[in-house]
Order: structure tokens, then C-alpha cells, then sequence
């Protein structure tokens, strides 16, 4: 008998005598609940684009509130008032729909009348994005190193080829021609500066928060370590430093420390931050997270959001002063709306839900 | 986009999840015990290869989508759980021990198998690089090709011929007994 026939029946006989358990379904689906919270809790603390919180378009757009944000919602329950993603079909604020191409998707931007997607980049596959029209027709997908950005008005994101080489980045407004430009390294997009140019990370540099202008030219932010978010209404960035999270100008000017804690995403208008509290263990257990909404400003806290069952991540201001969120109970998700005054109440809609449910990408 | 077409139950009028949850189920019922006896050869280990198997089958669930030749599934796994054995020992021992206070009860696992000269190789192959040992389960236990081992495991051809090479001749080396290098000279 040959060497290869002799290990390949002892191999057999090896696997053969031992006893296993099968795996239950409802296992492999805990698994994979634990493994997408630790996925969006990565990207939520290194990726500021899928923490920033998302304006309606109207927000921005001239109009009887001065900019300042639409009309706080009539009713806790009321219907969301931005677009939500769930079992494939994408439901626009206005209530009419897209059917969303087959995949998990992680991020929904409006854009062009229709939506660009973010797939799951799953093990080893880069992130690929996909541009849907409003007939759920795909348009476009493409691999990138970021998942799109929106002041609002603009929407940014990043291109590469799918076996890697240099990014480019391409800010698309509605009344202009697409911009792009060359970047080094591995961007991932925090948001759309006003002027044109973009503030994004450098994955390939150990996060470091860079501003990019149209014509490809980069400064470091100093003081960051890393970016978590960034309002386009207030041209602040906040992230981490060494002395704990800080909202910081572009050259770097220290306006908040915020120790213990790490920022989420900046208010509409940039008045208000989400925070969470960070400290060891808590972000680490998965779902459930304490958070704070703080005056940017002076660091008071304005709103105490109870810990619950609230997706990490997941949070994305309805208006000036209202944030949705996801609650995850045991893979039924659910939408939830947190007022100023703290309380949450459960949206009737959408449905149950046993596919997570993504909120729309907004600035 | 295409939808997934895949031999399985009926899908018909199910939502996507749904249908993807049917998929699914079909897949664990139909392959995990093939799975878990590989993963049992490149762990080692009863537990931690049904550990190793569980991440695997999260990952795959969590991309059910992407992979669209149902041929293929097997082969994502298997490279999945060998990254998973890897990434576990990249994080070490005591990483993966959980001290508790209470003794889990239940009877330990005995595997049905002799000591003879086979435990002999057996152990062997147990002290082998990970990535040699992956690379002799899938050529020698699941019979795949040098191609078919290179894709999975993500490396070239030439890298799958030089790791079987130096396993095959550390085995020789170490159990002459069992293997007879002059049975491959005949």
C-alpha cells in the first residue's frame, strides 16, 4: 500500500470513530447574530460613514425652517420619517418602495432616484457597492473601499478594482457633473465636506483622519487618532485621542474632550452628538448599549437613552432632535424612535422583522 | 439580479429570508456530518472542531447569497473552518478556555478508535503545521486535487506540491513503521 493510500485510510478511520453533535439551526443563526453585531460594532468605531447620522433631504434644502430640520414627529409611533431597508426591498420615506438586489445589505444611500447598496463584505470578499434605480433595475456595482457618504445633497464614495490597487473617490451632486479624484492608501469616507472635498480615513495608515480637497490634496487632521464621525453643518470631526474621544475642527482645535465615551454621529444641524459610554465590556457584549445624547458645545447631556436592546451602530437622527434605532431581540428586529425627553417607543412600522433592518445612509 | 438557484426545498411564495432559512437547512442537514469529520481532522479536537464548524456555518449563512454554484458551497466551507482553526490558534489557548465555577456535567467523549500503528500516524499528522495538515486533510482525506486544494486554502499550486512533499516526509520520518517508503519505490 503507498504512502498516500495508508494516510488516507487512517485519516478515514480517524474521522470515522469520532462522535460529533449535530448543530441545530437556531445555533448557526445565534452565531451569525453575534458575528454581524461584531461586524457592525467594527465598522460603527472605525468606519464614521456607517455611524454618521443621516439628514432627510429636506433638511438641507431651503424652506420655511430655515434649514434648521423638519417638524419634530407628531406622534412617538408615528410612521419613520426616513427610509429603512429590510428583506430586500428598500422603503422610502415617502413610503414607496424599491426592490433591493439579492444579498445582505448593510448600507442603503439614496441617490439618482433609486439607492446605492453596500453588500456584506463576508470573509475574505472586498465591500461591493451596487446602484439600484427606482425599478429596482441594478445600474451599476463595483468593489470600494467605503460605504457612501451624503451631506445631504451630495453622495460620495469610493471605487477600486476588486483585487486592489488605488482608490478613487467620487463626489456626485445632483446638479453638477461627477468629481473624482486619486487618493493613497485605503479611504473610507466620514462625510462630504461643504466645499467639495471629503473627510475620510486612511485605513492603510492606521486610521488616520485625512481631508481630501477636488483636486487630491490631503492633510492629516491632527489630534484624532482615528475619525468616528463628522458634521458637514458644523465642519466639526470627532474620534478618539489619547485622553478619550474629542470633537475637533479640521486644523485640529479641541472644542469637547468626551472621556468615556465614544462619539456616534452629530445632529442634523450639529448641535447635538450621540455618544455611547465606552468602557470596557460594555460596547464589547454585543447588542444592548448605553448612550447619550450630549450638546456638542458644552458637553451637557441632553437625552439619556436607556440601555435596551438598541443595535450598536445603528442609530440615525430623524430630525434635529429624534433618533431611530434598531432594537435586535433575539434576530427580530424592530424600529424604535428615541425622543428628546428619552423615551422609546416601538414604530408599528415595519413589521416584525426577522432580517435585520438597515436605516437610509444620511449626513 | 439573478436570483439563487439552487436543487433544494420548495421556495415558492416564502419571503427571501425565509426561503433562504429552507436553503439553508436543507445544506446543514444534507452536509454537516462530512463537514464536522473534516473539521474534526484539521482541529484534531471534538469540541473545538464542532466550535470551528459552527463559526464556519454562521459565515456561510451570513453569505448564503454570494455563493451561487451549489457546488461551491462545500469548498467555501472548508476554507472558512480552515481559517477559522488558524485564527483560533492566532489568538491562542487560553483565549479559547472559559474557567466556570461549576463542572459541566455529562460523560466525557470517547472516540471509538484503536491505538494500533494507525494512532501512531495520527498523532503525527496532529503535530504538523496548520497549514500542512489543512493541506493533507483536503488532498488525502476529501481527495481534492492539488488545484482544488490550492483554491481553497488560497494558495498557488507549487505552495500545495511543497507543503504535501515536506508533510509526507516528516510522516515517513517519524513512523517508519507505518509507512514504508520503499512501498512508493516499487
Amino acid at each position: 500500500m503507498s504512502t498516500e493510500q495508508t494516510l488516507a485510510d487512517v485519516l478515514h478511520d480517524r474521522a470515522d470513530a469520532a462522535s460529533y453533535d449535530a448543530t441545530p439551526m437556531s445555533v448557526v443563526t445565534g452565531r451569525a447574530r453575534g458575528i454581524r453585531r461584531r461586524r457592525r460594532l467594527v465598522a460603527a468605531t472605525a468606519m464614521a460613514a456607517v455611524a454618521a447620522a443621516v439628514v432627510p433631504l429636506a433638511v438641507l434644502l431651503p424652506g420655511d425652517d430655515g434649514g434648521r430640520g423638519v417638524a419634530p414627529v407628531d406622534a412617538p409611533d408615528a410612521p419613520p420619517r426616513i427610509g429603512y431597508a429590510v428583506d430586500g426591498v428598500y422603503h422610502r420615506a415617502d413610503r414607496s418602495t424599491i426592490g433591493l438586489p439579492d444579498g445582505e445589505v448593510t448600507t442603503v444611500t439614496e441617490h439618482e432616484g433609486g439607492v446605492i447598496v453596500s453588500d456584506d463584505p463576508g470573509v475574505d470578499g472586498p465591500l461591493r457597492l451596487t446602484s439600484v434605480a427606482g425599478s429596482g433595475e441594478v445600474r451599476d456595482t463595483w468593489c470600494a473601499t467605503s460605504v457612501p457618504v451624503t451631506d445631504g445633497t451630495a453622495v460620495a464614495w469610493t471605487e477600486v478594482s476588486c483585487d486592489g490597487g488605488p482608490a478613487t473617490i467620487v463626489v456626485d451632486r445632483p446638479d453638477a457633473e461627477p468629481q473624482s479624484w486619486s487618493v493613497p492608501g485605503e479611504p473610507v469616507l466620514a462625510g462630504v465636506r461643504p466645499g467639495g472635498g471629503v473627510v475620510y480615513v486612511d485605513a492603510a495608515d492606521g486610521g488616520a483622519p485625512y481631508l481630501s480637497d477636488r483636486e487630491g490634496f490631503r492633510v492629516r487632521v491632527p489630534g484624532l487618532l482615528t475619525a468616528t464621525t463628522y458634521s458637514p453643518s458644523v465642519d466639526l470631526i470627532a474620534g478618539p485621542t489619547p485622553d478619550g474621544a474629542a470633537i475637533v475642527t479640521t486644523t485640529g482645535d479641541v472644542v469637547r474632550l468626551l472621556a468615556g465615551r465614544r462619539v456616534v454621529s452629530f445632529s442634523p444641524d450639529g448641535a447635538r452628538v450621540l455618544t455611547a459610554v465606552d468602557e470596557p465590556g460594555v460596547l464589547a457584549a454585543g447588542a444592548g448599549w448605553p448612550a447619550d445624547v450630549l450638546d456638542t458645545r458644552s458637553g451637557a447631556t441632553l437625552t439619556h437613552v436607556p440601555e435596551s436592546e438598541v443595535t450598536y451602530g445603528s442609530g440615525r437622527w430623524e430630525d434635529a432632535v429624534s433618533l431611530l434605532v434598531v432594537t435586535d431581540d433575539e434576530g427580530v428586529g424592530r424600529l424604535a424612535r428615541v425622543t428628546s425627553d428619552g423615551v422609546v417607543s416601538l414604530l408599528a412600522e415595519p413589521a416584525t422583522a426577522t432580517e435585520t433592518i438597515v436605516l437610509q445612509t444620511m449626513p | 439580479m439573478q436570483l439563487i438557484e439552487r436543487a433544494g426545498p420548495d421556495t415558492a411564495g416564502m419571503s427571501r429570508s425565509e426561503a433562504r432559512d429552507a436553503e439553508f437547512t436543507a445544506y446543514l442537514a444534507a452536509r454537516q456530518p462530512a463537514l464536522l469529520r473534516t473539521a474534526y481532522l484539521l482541529t484534531g479536537d471534538r469540541d473545538q472542531a464542532e466550535d470551528v464548524l459552527q463559526n464556519a456555518l454562521a459565515k456561510l449563512y451570513l453569505s448564503w447569497h454570494k455563493v451561487r454554484d451549489p457546488n461551491a458551497l462545500d469548498g467555501y466551507v472548508r476554507r472558512i473552518m480552515v481559517n477559522e482553526n488558524n485564527s483560533i490558534w492566532r489568538r491562542g489557548w487560553k483565549r479559547r478556555e472559559h474557567a466556570t465555577e461549576v463542572v459541566p456535567e455529562g460523560a466525557p467523549h470517547h472516540d471509538a478508535y484503536d491505538e494500533g500503528t494507525g494512532d501512531a500516524l495520527w498523532q503525527v499528522v496532529q503535530t504538523l503545521p496548520r497549514k500542512a495538515r489543512a493541506v493533507v486533510v483536503l488532498r488525502y482525506y476529501e481527495q481534492l486535487t492539488e488545484a482544488e486544494t490550492a483554491e481553497v486554502l488560497g494558495i498557488s499550486v507549487g505552495t500545495v506540491k511543497s507543503q504535501t512533499s515536506r508533510a509526507l516526509a516528516t510522516l515517513r520520518e517519524r513512523t517508519p513503521a507505518v509507512l514504508d517508503p520503499r512501498e512508493e519505490e516499487r
